[in-house]
């Protein structure tokens, strides 16, 4: 009885002690299904509509591009006078980049030798290291996608043409703590031409602050039931109540909406079946994501609307006379 | 016969005349002809407000892009006679019209609760060729409606379908497959646009920036957000707002199409 005591207290402080050593300060507790971060991204150094040239320059081998046009959102871009394949776009808040070399030796009837799918993923993967774009951790990187581009004319007007494979397109997309990372940023997409050249590049990644990750304790976020209720007044608000919908699918994800932070959401697929007496409509697929935080420093509102979308649109009944909308009224009158 | 040296005043002056109306005509012929841009939304969920919104906020007010200028000057709940018996009053009389919708092969919802929406097969004509209309460029984000070679009956006949529509039309861009919408796609392609990017191009390019790493893959296999494509002529492939071809001539010679896979 009293070796029974006495290894039944041995083990309870083995258990204890071995407790202790997970929740310890300094140690990070392993990522398991149940326990999601929120993370900052490192910031960009500021950029310039300069640094824009030079990377025109780097990746296009084109120089004195002029001046470029900025959009309201402070991306930069460029679109050759001469060809308007040739493009780049730098978005100067985060360094996300995309750009396109010239494809007019594509036009026409030219047939480009592109690589099988092995030697595309190596190819992309060395243009990724050989120009220093590749992820800090690179098992982040997740091949998403194969793909490419494909067109086809019409013979004679008559006849289909060739279909000719024109681009085969390489979609890489981000992984943390075994979660995919959803959302606009986070992915990295490689364009492949004729004999392995890369055509053009979406470089939309940002490495994630180093001491950053910060666990998000359950009582800051809110519950799989809760944010299946959430989803279902989304679904409700978007397509009418009663309308008959079913969750297809449900997961833990990240969003990296190009914001400073990445946040963890709930993934709900949806099938919303609405009555209609159209053929062919099909029912429609709805991917509702909820924000796992109850308060987000970053809110997403992903489904927010502009006041002014409504309040602009106008009906009109056949016969009334069309009226011009808008004609030479700025945005913000 | 030797010209005159003798330049006299009234002779002056008149070539001073001729000059200023030359200048005048030329710097008014860098904007040679205001460019117009419809928005047309099915009267479904509010994520095709979103997304007919998110384009059209970019060409509030006169937009200098290229040698043209566009604005915004239509912007209605979707009608099944903007589309068919008074296109030449809607999506006919813009320039570039942007469509988001329910929609299947060819086919663009305009209402939801009385399921009502168009054919492109049983359309007029778009373009100056045929009807007095204008348009040159169709976008329509919704899923399957924007049918492309891979969607072709047996013998590859993609183009018939859409010859009808095709009368001084330029481009058609849209899906192929299912779509999801409701994300950047609609503002970051408005920007790729006014920067005189390609009007097919930029679309592609805007839906490859959407794509993401997920489980989310529609039943007809297109990763999100789908695949796009756009029915054109080789003619007016490298069409972009600032600067475009001549009016392509209808038909089905020398049509072309472009699709993502």
């Amino acid at each position: 009885m009293k070796k029974t005591l006495l290894l039944l207290m041995g083990l309870t402080i083995t258990l204890l002690m071995s407790s202790c050593s997970s929740c310890g300060r300094t140690t990070e507790p392993p990522a398991s299904k149940e326990t999601v971060y929120v993370y900052t991204f490192e910031s960009p150094a500021a950029a310039s509509p300069d640094d824009s040239k030079k990377l025109i320059e780097k990746f296009l081998g084109t120089s004195n591009v002029g001046d470029l046009y900025k959009s309201d959102e402070n991306t930069v871009y460029y679109v050759s006078k001469d060809d308007v394949s040739e493009t780049f776009e730098h978005d100067l808040n985060n360094g996300n980049i995309t750009y396109n070399k010239s494809m007019k030796k594509y036009m026409g009837d030219f047939v480009p030798q592109l690589p099988s799918r092995e030697e595309a993923i190596k190819m992309a993967e060395e243009f990724l290291n050989k120009n220093a774009l590749q992820p800090g951790n690179m098992g982040e990187l997740r091949l998403a996608h194969f793909g490419g581009l494909r067109a086809s004319s019409v013979i004679d007007g008559k006849k289909a043409g060739p279909v000719i494979d024109e681009l085969v397109a390489l979609t890489y997309g981000r992984t943390i703590d075994n979660m995919p990372v959803m959302g606009p940023g986070s992915k990295i997409v490689v364009n492949i031409g004729d004999k392995g050249e890369v055509m053009g590049l979406i470089r939309r990644w940002r490495e994630l602050s180093a001491g950053s990750k910060k666990q998000v304790q359950p009582e800051e976020m809110i519950s799989q039931r809760e944010a299946e209720e959430m989803a279902r007044r989304q679904i409700m608000s978007e397509y009418g109540e009663k309308t008959p919908y079913q969750i297809i699918g449900s997961s833990k994800a990240y969003y990296d909406n190009n914001g400073k932070i990445l946040q963890p959401v709930y993934i709900f697929e949806t099938t919303i079946n609405i009555p209609s007496r159209e053929q062919n409509i099909k029912p429609i697929n709805y991917l509702c994501v909820i924000p796992m935080l109850k308060n987000s420093p970053e809110p997403l509102n992903l489904t927010a609307i502009d006041p002014r979308a409504k309040e602009a649109i106008k009906s009109i009944k056949q016969g009334e006379v069309v009226p011009d909308q808008n004609r030479d009224k700025k945005i913000d009158e | 016969m030797k010209p005159s040296t003798h330049s006299t005043p009234l002779l002056r002056a008149m070539n001073i005349f001729v000059a200023f109306v030359l200048v005048l005509s030329f710097s008014s012929s860098a904007y040679c002809g205001d460019r117009e841009i419809g928005g047309y939304v099915d009267r479904a969920e509010d994520r095709f407000v979103r997304n007919v919104w998110n384009f059209i906020k970019n060409f509030q007010g006169q937009q200098n892009i290229g040698s043209h200028r566009y604005q915004e000057v239509q912007y209605f709940w979707g009608e099944p006679f903007e589309f068919d018996s008074s296109h030449q009053n809607f999506v006919d009389k813009m320039d570039l019209a942007y469509v988001a919708a329910h929609g299947s092969a060819y086919y663009v919802q305009t209402n939801q609760s009385t399921s009502d929406g168009v054919d492109l097969r049983n359309c007029p004509a778009y373009g100056d060729l045929a009807n007095g209309g204008d348009l040159e460029f169709m976008i329509i984000e919704s899923c399957n409606t924007v049918a492309s070679a891979p969607e072709a009956p047996a013998g590859g006949d993609w183009w018939t379908p859409m010859t009808s529509i095709f009368q001084g039309l330029h481009q058609l861009v849209g899906f192929r497959t299912l779509s999801y919408s409701d994300n950047g796609i609609p503002n970051r392609y408005a920007n790729k646009l006014k920067a005189n990017g390609s009007v097919w191009r930029s679309w592609f390019d805007t839906v490859n920036e959407e794509r993401q790493y997920s489980s989310t893959v529609a039943p007809d296999g297109a990763p999100y957000p789908g695949y796009a494509s756009a029915i054109m002529y080789t003619t007016t492939e490298n069409d972009r707002l600032g600067d475009y071809a001549a009016d392509p001539g209808g038909g089905a010679a020398n049509m072309k199409t472009w699709w993502q896979y």
